[in-house]
């Protein structure tokens, strides 16, 4: 396919340019991060720096694979993933009814909205004492910090796009006599959820965001605690290893997010490749 | 004007916006007979819009009735059909889609035959895969007719329908359409401010007048079919139709001419 596509291009300046400038578009993004690594690296193997504090990409690695090799990494790994999961499930589940019902009802948005308004204002993480002490120290008050944390950019980006919904469209729908319940099945959803499937990504980014804060404030497993063993034993390796592993894991989880909603949204991938394209 | 009873008929209609001080609309009375194209001209804002968006059922008369085939009109109707100004294609479905879309009633077969049948209609057949924004303006409102023609309403509601395209298009699109609906039974209540539009178009011509607005005359064109845009005929009844809504408005006679 490729030799194929090569063979039918004349050996044409411009047919070497695109691909000239491919590489440097794959390299450029890259270069910073492995550019540091690498230099970094050196620093330590040439004895221009220590290393202890920061360690090298090398021990990291190791500590890794140490790390997967005697299962701590998979057990703190699901861990903090199922808390995540379900904080997300909760609070997304909830911004979800509660956007899309004060968008649809005017009276529940004037009741509600406010107030939402007002508790948003309010830092996510000053609740956790008072969360600790309504549901304990466990699992409990995590998932509530995490849907808390979830639930308000779910919430405003679902009300939000429902009432952005262009009204002309919603007219088509009336002009063919849908109902209230295939008016929104077949014009309000598939008209909202591009917003939506953003805001479920923004959510699940501070979900992972609040599980760090949940599980710094003791946790007995999870990437939060092996964070909080590092510090506490100075094993600043160890430290780093769970940031990549974060880091990770919350890419990951995105990833799965938005290739689950692709097919719903193909049409908009269509107009991004048509535009790239031109 | 023929002997068959309307298929639409209206009858002292009027309109206000909620709110607003003056009336839209006053007193409006238009008969719409099977196979006939009606023009509905008047300058912007005298309230054609508003008079096809009652006819639609999307907004409420203040008074007066409205009957379809002898019965009340109340809310948007199967049989009676609209183009809007922009082509409103549903952006999350392909072309095909969204001719069908008001035909989830039928099965599959049959809807499949229908939306064939009437992107063949438009002359887009081949088209019923692509996304709408992968259509020109022109294509994506034939679209839009192709959607409206799809569900055989007896009436077909069009609000300016080509003022947003270029010229080659627009006249390409009116005989196209003129064409459509030659042998039709289907009726057709086509809003513009194009006097050329509406006499290469109408069988009728009905001039609005503003503030409020209301009918200020009609005027029936007896030219025959394909009319030429130049012709003899035609540049005579442009006059006349100017000078009418020259009368009805002031403004329109140099918006017209301009
Ligand atoms: N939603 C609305 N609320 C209040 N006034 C409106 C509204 N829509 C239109 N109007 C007014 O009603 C009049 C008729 O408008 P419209 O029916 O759109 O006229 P046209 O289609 O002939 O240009 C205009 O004066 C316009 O300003
Ligand atoms: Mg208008």
């Amino acid at each position: 396919m490729k030799a194929a596509d090569i063979a039918l291009d004349p050996p044409a300046p411009r047919a070497a340019r695109p691909r000239g400038a491919d590489l440097a578009r794959l390299a450029l993004p890259v270069a910073l991060p492995v550019g540091l690594a690498c230099a970094w690296e050196a620093a330590v193997r040439g004895g221009l720096a220590e290393g202890r504090l920061l360690p090298p990409p090398s021990a990291v690695l190791a500590t890794l694979r140490a790390l997967a090799e005697s299962g701590d990494l998979w057990h703190h790994a699901l861990a903090s993933l199922t808390r995540v999961g379900s904080g997300f499930a909760l609070g997304g589940a909830a911004g979800i009814v509660l956007g899309a019902g004060c968008a649809a009802l005017p009276t529940l948005r004037a009741a509600l909205d406010p107030t939402v308004q007002a508790l948003r204002a309010i830092p996510s993480i000053a609740w956790v004492p008072l969360f600790i002490l309504w549901l304990g120290i466990f699992e409990a008050s995590k998932i509530a910090l995490i849907a808390l944390g979830v639930f308000f950019p779910v919430y405003l980006g679902v009300l939000g796009a429902v009432l952005a919904v262009d009204r002309r469209l919603v007219e088509v729908g009336r002009v063919f006599r849908l109902g209230r319940f295939a008016l929104a099945r077949r014009i309000l959803l598939p008209a909202v959820l591009p917003a939506v499937v953003l805001a479920l990504r923004a959510g699940l980014g501070l979900g992972w965001m609040f599980v760090v804060a949940a599980e710094l404030m003791g946790a007995s497993e999870g990437l939060g605690y092996l964070l909080l063993d590092g510090q506490q034993t100075g094993r600043a390796v160890q430290i780093v290893a769970a940031i990549v592993a974060f880091g990770v894991l919350g890419r990951l989880t995105d990833l799965v997010l938005s290739a689950a909603s692709r097919p719903l949204l193909a049409w908009q991938d269509d107009l991004a490749r048509s535009q790239a394209a031109t | 004007m023929n002997g068959s009873p309307p298929v639409l008929s209206l009858r002292a209609v009027a309109h206000r916006y909620p709110g607003s001080r003056s009336a839209t609309l006053e007193h409006i009375d238009l008969d719409l007979h099977r196979g006939e194209i009606v023009a509905l001209l008047g300058a912007s804002g005298c309230g054609k819009t508003t008079l096809v968006r009652i006819l639609a059922g999307l907004d409420r008369p203040a008074a007066g009735t409205i009957l379809l085939d002898g019965q009340p009109l109340s809310g948007p109707h199967a049989r009676i059909g609209i183009v809007f100004q922009e082509p409103r294609l549903l952006p999350w479905l392909p072309v095909a889609a969204n001719v069908g879309f008001g035909l989830a009633g039928l099965g599959r077969a049959e809807r499949d035959r229908r939306v064939a049948e009437a992107l063949a209609r438009v002359q887009l057949s081949g088209y019923g895969e692509r996304w709408p924004r992968a259509l020109s303006g022109g294509q994506a409102q034939r679209v839009a007719l192709a959607r409206a023609l799809a569900t055989a309403p007896e009436l077909i509601l069009m609000d300016e329908p080509f003022g947003a395209l270029d010229p080659a298009t627009r006249s390409a699109l009116q005989d196209h359409v003129a064409a459509l609906w030659s042998g039709s039974d289907g009726a057709l209540l086509l809003v513009t401010h194009d006097v050329d539009e509406a006499l290469v178009l109408a069988d009728r011509i009905v001039v609005m007048a503003p503030n409020p607005g209301r009918i200020a005359t009609t005027v029936a064109v007896r030219l025959p079919r394909p009319r030429r845009r130049d012709g003899h005929d035609l540049r005579a009844l442009r006059s006349s139709v100017l000078d009418v809504l020259g009368n009805a408005d002031p403004r329109c006679r140099s918006l017209a001419i301009g």
